[in-house]
């Protein structure tokens, strides 16, 4: 399984949010390889699930893929809860 | 790594106008440093004015910035504490601390950000760091 996560920039924000991924997964006993990129880029590369903010998530267009919208970048009760039932 | 590059870099302030105010503010020892020039100053400001306020990482914590190409000389931090607290967004909870990243490459930051999100993990720590009166405090608290 693949994980891309997003933000604006694609090296704050998103790579804040993948090591909360990485964290969740191993709580959850799960395995996937993560990456995050910048919203521009996003929609060319190829995942299983995309996570990005809800304001980031709005501005991406790609259609017919998983999308998870988060409200809070550092929340990972938040992060488990609506990741976890993809995994 | 954090605290670091955060080593004279930490102001504190009671009240600030507004967000846009808070990254100016913020990003004003790194700007005498010569680590960032004015423009990633604006380009951090438009960001967040195309996109939203997705750098509120969590109530309380904000940090704004921008591509490495939009003008920055070398990966550094700053961190502005607001006393009072600034809006960044009608949705988000006030931001207290402002952490502004300058990252000068695609991955000499990562270091930092791995230590920031640990240090972001421990809300007490967090709470001392909002109560703190001055940068001296804040510094020795990171």
């Amino acid at each position: 399984m693949k994980i891309l996560v997003m933000c604006g920039n694609g090296l704050g924000s998103s790579f804040m949010m993948e090591l909360n991924v990485k964290k969740v997964l191993k709580e959850l006993g799960k395995t996937a390889d993560v990456d995050h990129t910048d919203l521009a880029s996003a929609p060319s590369r190829e995942a299983d699930i995309y996570i990005a903010t809800e304001d980031i998530m709005a501005n991406f267009n790609k259609e017919g893929v998983t999308k998870v919208a988060l409200k809070n970048i550092m929340d990972t009760n938040e992060l488990k809860e609506k990741l976890g039932q993809y995994l | 790594m954090l605290k670091q590059l955060l080593e004279n870099n930490i102001q504190v302030v009671e009240n600030i106008e507004n967000w846009e105010e808070a990254i100016r503010y913020a990003s004003k020892p790194l700007l005498e440093k010569n680590n960032i020039e004015d423009r990633y100053v604006t380009s951090m400001i438009d960001n967040i004015n195309e996109l939203g306020p997705y750098v509120v990482l969590m109530p309380r914590v904000a940090m704004p910035h921008s591509r490495p190409e939009a003008g920055v000389n070398q990966t550094s931090m700053s961190l502005l504490k607001v006393g009072n607290g600034v809006s960044f967004s009608v949705d988000k909870e006030d931001v207290n601390l402002v952490f502004v990243l300058a990252a000068g490459d695609n991955d000499s930051h990562m270091d930092a950000l791995v230590g920031l999100s640990d240090l972001l993990e421990d809300e007490e720590k967090i709470d001392e760091i909002v109560r703190a009166e001055n940068s001296e405090t804040i510094y020795n608290l990171i």
